[in-house]
């Protein structure tokens, strides 16, 4: 009887990589590609650049992989370099769609309180609400209300102070309250 | 804040949307491979960079060597026409001799 292969842990392969392994990279990017398309998928604009920013973010850690110190878990390394990467592609679009027509979103906080809205017509709602938001605004909603993290999750993988994230979160909410409502702008 | 009846809305428009399929799974078929082939076509790009920068020293060096030689004779030509300073008040004249270097 043979023993069972041992699956090689993330600092292994990390190394492995570094000394030129593409096999033991491409077991990295097999494990950690669902939580990076997770986050991209969260943030990113439109579907078409989804892919682009996911492969982005992949040579990003492999050329970055050196400055790994092992002091935190990979795919909390990783996760941060995604989160970096969603916050410049807002930024580097910055296309807040003021002129998007909100018929369809303005009912959402009007509606009577017992209607419920199914999960992909609130996403495809608040996708389009979160469009007219600041690049900040929507990474921090992104991150505390899509993806339920907490302040302090939020505080270190943006690097802005807790305290910052705080308020950034308390004005994206209220800016998106307004959206909801139909008066941003009006 | 807590009063407020549309943060019960926004809450409930959120918590419906995280229950939302984000991206279709097929979208991850074969992502390593694409991934992968990224990092071989920049390493090759790379390392093709360096390869010419390789073969540009030579002619970069006769370059130097060039610039050396031209330097050196161009530096037996008298720089200013000193006869020019015999006219007293011709400062033009001075001036473009200096300048143009005759």
């Amino acid at each position: 009887m043979t023993a069972p292969e041992e699956v090689p842990n993330d600092e292994r392969l990390v190394s492995a990589a570094l000394a030129g392994d593409d096999e033991a990279f491409g077991e990295l990017v097999r494990r950690y590609k669902r939580k990076v398309f997770s986050i991209v998928a969260r943030h990113a604009g439109s579907t078409h650049e989804e892919d682009d920013i996911c492969q982005e973010i992949f040579i990003k850690v492999y050329q970055s992989l050196g400055k790994y110190r092992g002091d935190a878990p990979f795919e909390h390394w990783v996760s941060k370099i995604a989160v970096n990467a969603c916050y410049d592609s807002l930024r580097k679009h910055n296309r807040r769609e003021k002129e998007v027509p909100l018929e369809d979103v303005e009912f959402a906080l009007c509606a009577p309180s017992g209607e419920e809205v199914s999960s992909n017509e609130a996403l495809h709602i608040l996708r389009r609400a979160l469009a007219k938001l600041r690049p900040e605004e929507r990474l921090v909603i992104t991150l505390l209300n899509l993806e339920e993290k907490s302040i302090r999750e939020v505080s270190a993988l943006t690097g802005w102070s807790e305290s910052n994230v705080k308020v950034r979160a308390f004005r994206a909410r209220n800016e998106l309250k307004k959206i909801l409502e139909g008066d941003n702008g009006k | 804040m807590e009063n407020d009846p549309r943060d019960a809305k926004l809450d409930m428009l959120f918590s419906a949307a995280r229950k939302a399929e984000f991206y279709p799974p097929e979208r991850e078929f074969g992502f390593e491979t694409r991934v992968m082939a990224r990092i071989r076509a920049e390493r090759e790009g790379q390392k093709a960079f360096l390869l010419w920068e390789w073969r540009l020293i030579p002619l970069f060096v006769s370059l130097v060597i060039l610039l050396g030689i031209w330097t050196y004779t161009s530096e037996s030509r008298p720089a200013i026409d000193l006869s020019a300073l015999t006219h007293i008040g011709n400062e033009e004249a001075v001036l473009t001799a200096y300048l143009t270097g005759e």
